[in-house]
């Protein structure tokens, strides 16, 4: 999976591509949950370009949550992909995250 | 050097009886006789030959000097070359052992001709060898030797008499190797080569030793990993639950030695307690979770078993939550009943899939009511109800199943899940879920499991198959 962050001055956006699984979770752990910070409290995880996460991803999504809310943010999926959006929804996890859909250039 | 002039091709008539020099002296005293019989030579003529005759004794003399140096550099690099040999020769009964060691350094005290080499760990004498009853004076005189040069690979101390060495190498402790002569016998810079081939030999087995020991730790660990692997993974019983009406399959097959999936059966009054679950996350971790997670649900079963399936997923999440939460992961988790009487079941599914229910014919995904275990406390779960009867069947199964890859990397998928459920929903239990897991791995072709894969079937025929 290919992480790509964009750190802009008023947010923080992070792009994946690829299969987001047990394989890539310890890497999104070490690589995006430092961008939140306690100036930064909100993460846009565009999931426009994931073909597949499984239970350990999810976690990652989730754990990533807990720790946005701990500091009064949160994480906002944003393009969810077909594949990702309904596993969300079978695992009902989906209510859990602020979804946004948008366009690809105003990321 | 013995000169030897070469006769000349053209000799002088007027001296073909003179006698024939055979050495350069008598060269040189013929030349100056001859000059010296010369009837036109003036006197100031002969001192200048003499002069001529002592420069060249002199050259000679020098030249003689430089043959004796360049025949014993040749001896002393051909001596080197012979240890260099012997070093390399050095046949080792094990390389990564202390034995090895002990050889080597044996072996560098008859290669270096020394009084005594000394093999230091961090400041301890690892290995001696040679004259030892002054061991702890050398050893003295090595640690010394290093503090005042601790940067150096090599140095000398004591007027030369010693030479001590910093092996370059990578393990947990330092190493120095210490060589000691006499004092009227001091190194000299053509030992160098040697004693640094010496060092080289001796870092290249040390290194050996350490990464030895490295991989015996590790080994221990695997097999300590594994041993833990095999008993997490049998709280999950083969013994399922003894039922007259009810028809019953169960399988959970970890991706690894070990994994996250389990389900637990228990014994209601007129009533089977059942759970499928997969924990979040991969190898031991999980596995050691899952423990946890059959441990609570088997205690819920026995302590809780006549309580409603909403009372008994509350007690599960009580139990599990805080450690769910500080491990920062969650379980999928489908817990219910099914009355033996009437084939009635009860559930809640939290986050878990698939679960299907054949009715009829046709196959109904079971929908999560509420998030995974671990995520959200005491939320008030939605509990779907349905009987079971005729051929009718509850599949549940864990996304191993339903993520399993062919060799195009396309997943086997919900679709294919729930088409297999409805053709084979009439057969037997155990057959239905033969057929799953057959279905399924014919469909990776050999493709590896990347995650558990855990099924339960339920069916309500009545009467015992």
């Amino acid at each position: 999976m290919i992480i790509r962050t964009e750190l802009e001055p008023s947010r923080r956006v992070v792009h994946l591509v690829g299969r987001f699984d047990a394989h890539e979770a310890p890497v999104f752990r070490d690589v995006v949950h430092p961008l939140l910070t306690a100036e930064f409290t909100v993460l846009h995880i565009d999931l426009a370009q994931v073909a597949f996460v499984d239970s350990t991803a999810l976690s990652e999504l989730v754990r990533l949550q807990k720790a946005a809310r701990a500091v009064n943010g949160e994480v906002i999926l944003v393009d969810v992909s077909d594949p990702v959006r309904v596993i969300l929804e079978i695992t009902e996890l989906a209510p859990l995250f602020t979804i946004e859909q948008t366009s690809a250039e105003s990321l | 050097m013995t000169f030897i002039p070469q006769p000349s091709r053209l000799g002088h008539p007027e001296h073909a009886d003179a006698p024939q020099p055979v050495s350069a002296d008598e060269a040189i005293e013929l030349l100056l006789t001859l000059a010296s019989r010369n009837p036109h030579s003036r006197p100031r003529s002969s001192a200048a030959a003499h002069r001529a005759a002592a420069l060249v004794r002199d050259t000679i003399g020098g030249l003689e000097s430089l043959q004796v140096a360049l025949t014993e550099a040749l001896v002393a690099s051909q001596d080197r070359l012979l240890a260099m040999k012997a070093l390399a020769k050095v046949n080792f009964r094990g390389l990564a052992s202390d034995e090895a060691i002990s050889q080597l350094v044996e072996k560098a005290l008859v290669l270096t001709d020394t009084s005594a080499v000394l093999l230091l760990e961090a400041n301890r004498v690892a290995a001696a060898a040679g004259e030892t009853s002054e061991l702890e004076t050398w050893a003295e005189v090595a640690r010394q030797g290093i503090a005042r040069a601790p940067d150096e690979l090599l140095r000398t101390v004591a007027g030369d008499s010693a030479i001590i060495g910093t092996l370059d190498i990578d393990t947990t402790s330092t190493w120095h190797v210490a060589y000691f002569r006499p004092v009227d016998r001091p190194f000299a810079t053509t030992d160098i080569p040697l004693v640094e081939a010496i060092n080289s030999a001796l870092g290249v087995v040390l290194a050996f030793n350490e990464l030895h020991r490295r991989e015996q730790a590790r080994a221990t660990v695997a097999r300590e990993h594994e041993l833990a692997s095999v008993l997490a993974q049998s709280v999950i019983t083969d013994e399922l639950p003894a039922s007259e009406t009810l028809d019953i399959f169960a399988r959970a097959t970890p991706a690894a030695l070990t994994g996250g999936d389990f389900y637990v059966f228990g014994q209601a009054n007129d009533a089977i307690w059942f759970t499928v679950g997969d924990v979040a996350g991969k190898g031991l971790p999980a596995a050691m979770l899952m423990t946890r997670a059959v441990t609570v649900c088997r205690n819920t079963f026995l302590a809780h078993r006549n309580e409603s399936v909403i009372d008994a997923f509350t007690h599960i999440e009580d139990e599990l939550f805080d450690y769910l939460d500080d491990a920062g992961v969650f379980i999928t988790l489908t817990v219910g009943t099914v009355e033996e009487g009437s084939g009635a079941v009860s559930l809640v599914n939290a986050g878990h899939s698939p679960v299907v229910y054949v009715h009829d014919g046709l196959a109904h995904p079971v929908p999560a009511s509420l998030p995974p275990m671990g995520i959200v406390r005491r939320r008030v779960p939605g509990i779907s109800t349905f009987t079971l009867s005729g051929e009718d069947c509850l599949i549940m199964g864990s996304d191993g199943l339903v993520e399993q890859a062919d060799p195009k990397d396309v997943m086997f998928g919900y679709d294919r899940f729930n088409a297999l459920c409805q053709n084979t929903h009439a057969l037997p239990a155990s057959r239905i879920g033969n057929t799953v897991f057959e279905a399924v791995a014919a469909f990776a072709a050999g493709t590896q499991a990347s995650d558990d894969s855990t099924l339960v079937v339920l069916k309500h025929p009545g009467v015992a198959s």
